[in-house]
């Protein structure tokens, strides 16, 4: 077993000081401890914390870990919620918050060229000043940034039409353990020279190398979206909603899924449009120039005529955000059900969608559970939370329980663990379930290659 | 209210929380006071070195307006603060309890404090300066619509315009005339609690609250008109407690009280010559849904108005002054800066906050006026 150091020298505090002068590193009991949770609620205390501005500095930080064998924790604004930048071997964790500015935005390469702290949300308003359109939208869109989103491969609720993180990043500048600094992909659109580095640190979670610069695919800004909120009795009915949908040749951008436990903990958490007979809804959004939209809502509207349907609501510019909301709001909404939450991402192929979220409530009555299923589920990937209760007897086990089953169920329909949040700390267990040891051995292959000697997010899976 | 439930540290508060923005410092923010607080010994901070940083906070509310679990920065603060007092609190306490003393001194020493010295001395010259400042000429004439017949009413002047700027009372008061209100019998109210609120000083609050409501009650509850946005929510702060569980008096207190510009936005308005050519607007935290402030200013600059920033935070934190008072001016200057930023030199901000004047005068440059809206109305 891999020893890494207890604490930190004179010399190896010296050292941070001087790289990292005044603000910019830190080794308060406060400092350390804030910066050693996230959004999974798990924590850890590093020896020191650093805030680098310039790639040199982050480069010279990698090639000191590298000699002193000290792990390296990137943190970015620490929404991930498996775990991935809680510092289990201690070590240092580097708050890439300090690199946020936005380096350049090309409307005739269709190209932004950004620093990894920039908030997403804030390229996104950027980029659309401009008539451009960066797509990928998780609902941590606002409080997240582009370097965390790459590490994770972040999806949203835009992925059905446009895709995830990894179809927008086109090169990335990464420094290595050990300090190199490496240029992968470029600007172009199309690259096929050499293996696809970069699709290889998209989704690593800053177990390869740390990243320092994007540079990021964009599109033209759709001149308009408009989107509905549609409810109907039951999931059955939610499902054949969907299928009415696709069935008129129509790709929505976003279509989300919300079944009876997610309506229940929104009601409980404000003021809902439904009314009180439906079971499940269905918020979809469309994109493009104003006169298809209006043509696809209508035909939309055309198709759904032939399902029951308990409810519609309509919104187009910004007072759609008002439906949008809700789906932004279900994961804190979730802990009315319960004052504990164990979240899964499961994704499945979009034909066994139906399939899944009735074995899932299944697992859920049988281990004295709530479940609830909401997302994608225009590309099939479930959120599925579990809500418990930790200090009642038993409930901690359950939901554990709870998990392996919806894992097992899930690779079972031909899923896969994480649709988008990743492995981390809180799958790491359960990674062999779905890979096999020989695709394992050539990941950790891999991994050797680019960090030898294991400096680089310690602790963690992919 | 809907009930504060527990942090999941989902980090929206890092959004909106001003000194997480200006300093980039995580252990300030809410989620990460959420999170030392939960944490037991002997994994946490001791209960000192916590108490001394989860009680750098200024207080604005914004991450709780942005909680989806309905928690509050502001309230772990105040109850902490409350908790153990120290000197800091107990100076402050000493600032809100004596202004006709010693404000008026502070403002004569502060003549002698060179502004090299560290905070909270270094700034003091200026902020003094700002406290009792004059206001320049007026640009703007307002004759308010006759509202009112017979209706009694007081105004809260609050500490600044009470002791600091009688003249901005003086102006409101003669608007309250010209609305046709008929003033109550003069009565002195005292602070409207907020600030030892959040201080951590609730006993000092309670007994502001029960003086301010016994003080109301003895003048036959007339309306109360208000002119600086803090006091206007520490006021709409009392509780049913305040008022002896009387339910119809809290109502009463509740609709009795009134924002000055509310009263003010249909007023007729003359332009005059000296209008300055860029106003700033500078929307304090606390302001109230619908900022009537905001719309009478929209008003009487037009088109002078430079984009209104909704989202910025002067950094004046009350008990910070004293307690982390280079923090309150790191948050202090990026506001004015970011303000200021595409003004010129003549722009006047303005705002409706007593406590944001004196701030953001003392932190911008001596190129822009900073004050009250009443400043320059005639
Ligand atoms: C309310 C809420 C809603 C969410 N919705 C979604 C959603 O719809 N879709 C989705 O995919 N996720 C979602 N998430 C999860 C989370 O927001 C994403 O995983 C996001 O991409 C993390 O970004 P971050 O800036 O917070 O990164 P962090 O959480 O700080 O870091 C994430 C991982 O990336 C690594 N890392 C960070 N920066 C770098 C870097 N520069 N170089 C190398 N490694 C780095 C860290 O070590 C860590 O392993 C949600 C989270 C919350 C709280």
């Amino acid at each position: 077993m891999k020893t890494y150091p207890d604490k930190l020298s004179r010399a190896q505090h010296k050292f941070l000081k001087k790289l990292f002068p005044e603000g910019d590193s830190g080794f308060t009991e406060g400092e350390l401890l804030s910066c050693g949770v996230d959004a999974s609620r798990k924590h850890a205390k590093p020896l020191a914390l650093v805030k680098p501005s310039t790639v040199q500095q982050v480069s010279e930080l990698l090639a000191w870990a590298q000699k002193d064998r000290m792990p390296i924790y990137p943190r970015a604004r620490a929404t991930n919620k498996v775990g991935g930048c809680v510092p289990v071997k201690k070590g240092i964790v580097v708050s890439m918050l300090g690199m946020n500015s936005i380096l350049d935005i090309d409307a005739q390469d269709f190209v932004a060229v950004v620093q990894p702290g920039v908030i997403t949300a804030d390229l996104q308003k950027a980029v659309e000043a401009k008539g451009l359109f960066y797509p990928p939208d998780p609902a941590s869109q606002k409080i997240s940034t582009i370097g965390g989103n790459i590490a994770t491969c972040a999806g949203g609720m835009r992925a059905v039409k446009y895709g995830v993180t990894r179809d927008y990043v086109l090169g990335l500048e990464v420094v290595l353990p050990g300090g190199e600094i490496i240029n992968t992909g470029g600007r172009t659109h199309k690259n096929v020279v050499g293996l696809d580095l970069t699709r290889l640190m998209v989704g690593s979670a800053g177990t390869l190398g740390l990243i320092t610069k994007a540079t990021l695919k964009l599109l033209p800004l759709p001149e308009t979206s408009a989107s509905m909120l549609i409810g109907f009795k039951d999931l059955s009915g939610c499902l054949k909603g969907a299928g009415a949908v696709f069935g008129c040749g129509i790709l929505p951008a976003a279509m989300e899924l919300m079944d009876h436990n997610t309506l229940k903990a929104l009601e409980m958490h404000s003021a809902v449009p439904w009314s009180s007979d439906t079971g499940g809804l269905l918020l979809l959004k469309i994109d493009g120039s104003q006169e298809s939209v209006t043509t696809d809502l209508l035909q939309i509207e055309k198709a759904l005529s032939s399902v029951i349907t308990t409810f519609i609501e309509k919104g187009s510019g910004d007072e759609q955000e008002r439906l949008w909301e809700l789906r932004r709001v279900i994961s804190p909404a979730a802990f009315n059900l319960g004052p504990d939450k164990q979240g899964e991402d499961v994704a499945v192929p979009r034909g066994k969608v139906a399939q899944a979220i009735e074995a899932y409530h299944e697992i859920g009555r049988k281990h004295g559970v709530i479940v609830l299923c909401f997302g994608h589920l225009g590309d099939g990937n479930i959120h599925v939370s579990v809500m418990y209760d930790k200090s009642a007897s038993g409930q901690s086990e359950s939901a554990l329980k709870a998990k392996k089953e919806i894992f097992e169920k899930t690779l079972a329909l031909g899923g896969t663990l994480s649709g988008e949040h990743g492995i981390g700390l809180t799958k790491a267990d359960y990674v062999g379930m779905q890979l096999g040891q020989t695709e394992m051995n050539l990941m950790s292959g891999v991994k050797t290659v680019f960090d030898p000697h294991n400096i680089m997010n310690p602790g963690k899976g992919v | 209210m809907a009930t504060p439930k527990a942090c999941v540290q989902c980090g929206k508060c890092l959004d909106v929380c001003p000194l997480f923005k200006v300093t980039g410092r995580e252990e300030l923010t809410p989620r990460a006071k959420f999170f030392l607080d939960g944490l037991d010994s002997p994994d946490g901070l001791s209960e000192k070195d916590f108490k001394s940083l989860a009680g750098l906070c200024l207080g604005c509310g914004r991450c709780e307006e942005n909680c989806p679990q309905n928690m509050s920065g502001p309230k772990l603060v105040s109850a902490l603060r409350s908790k153990s007092k120290d000197f800091k609190q107990t100076c402050w306490d000493l600032w809100l309890s004596h202004p006709g003393f010693i404000w008026p001194l502070a403002a004569a020493l502060s003549k002698f404090s060179p502004e090299s010295l560290p905070e909270p001395i270094g700034s003091s010259k200026k902020r003094m300066k700002s406290l009792f400042a004059k206001s320049p000429d007026s640009w703007a004439k307002l004759t308010p619509d006759l509202k009112f017949e017979d209706r009694k009413a007081l105004l809260f002047k609050g500490c600044v315009g009470n002791y600091a700027r009688e003249d901005w009372a003086i102006k409101a008061e003669r608007f309250m005339d010209g609305l046709g209100l008929v003033r109550a019998p003069e009565c002195d109210f005292a602070c409207c609690g907020s600030s030892y609120g959040s201080a951590g000083l609730l006993d000092r609050q309670a007994k502001a609250h029960k003086f301010n409501v016994d003080t109301w009650k003895a003048v036959d509850c007339p309306l109360l008109i208000i002119f600086c946005t803090t006091c206007l929510k520490g006021l709409k702060e009392y509780s049913l407690d305040d008022f002896g569980g009387d339910e119809d008096l809290f109502d009463k207190w509740q609709s009795s009280l009134m924002p000055l510009s509310s009263l003010l936005v249909d007023g007729d308005i003359t332009i005059l010559e000296n209008r300055p050519n860029q106003v700033i607007y500078h929307k304090p935290c606390h302001a109230p849904v619908p900022d009537y402030d905001l719309q009478l200013i929209e008003k009487i600059t037009e088109d002078r108005l430079l984009p209104v920033q909704k989202d910025l935070c002067c950094g004046f934190g009350g008990v910070m002054q004293l307690g982390a008072p280079d923090l309150s001016k790191q948050v202090g200057e990026s506001c004015a800066e970011t303000l200021t930023k595409n003004a010129h030199a003549g722009a006047q901000i303005l705002t409706g906050c007593s406590a944001c004047v004196i701030q953001l005068a003392t932190h911008t440059k001596n190129d822009f006026f900073t004050g009250h809206w009443l400043d320059i109305l005639e």
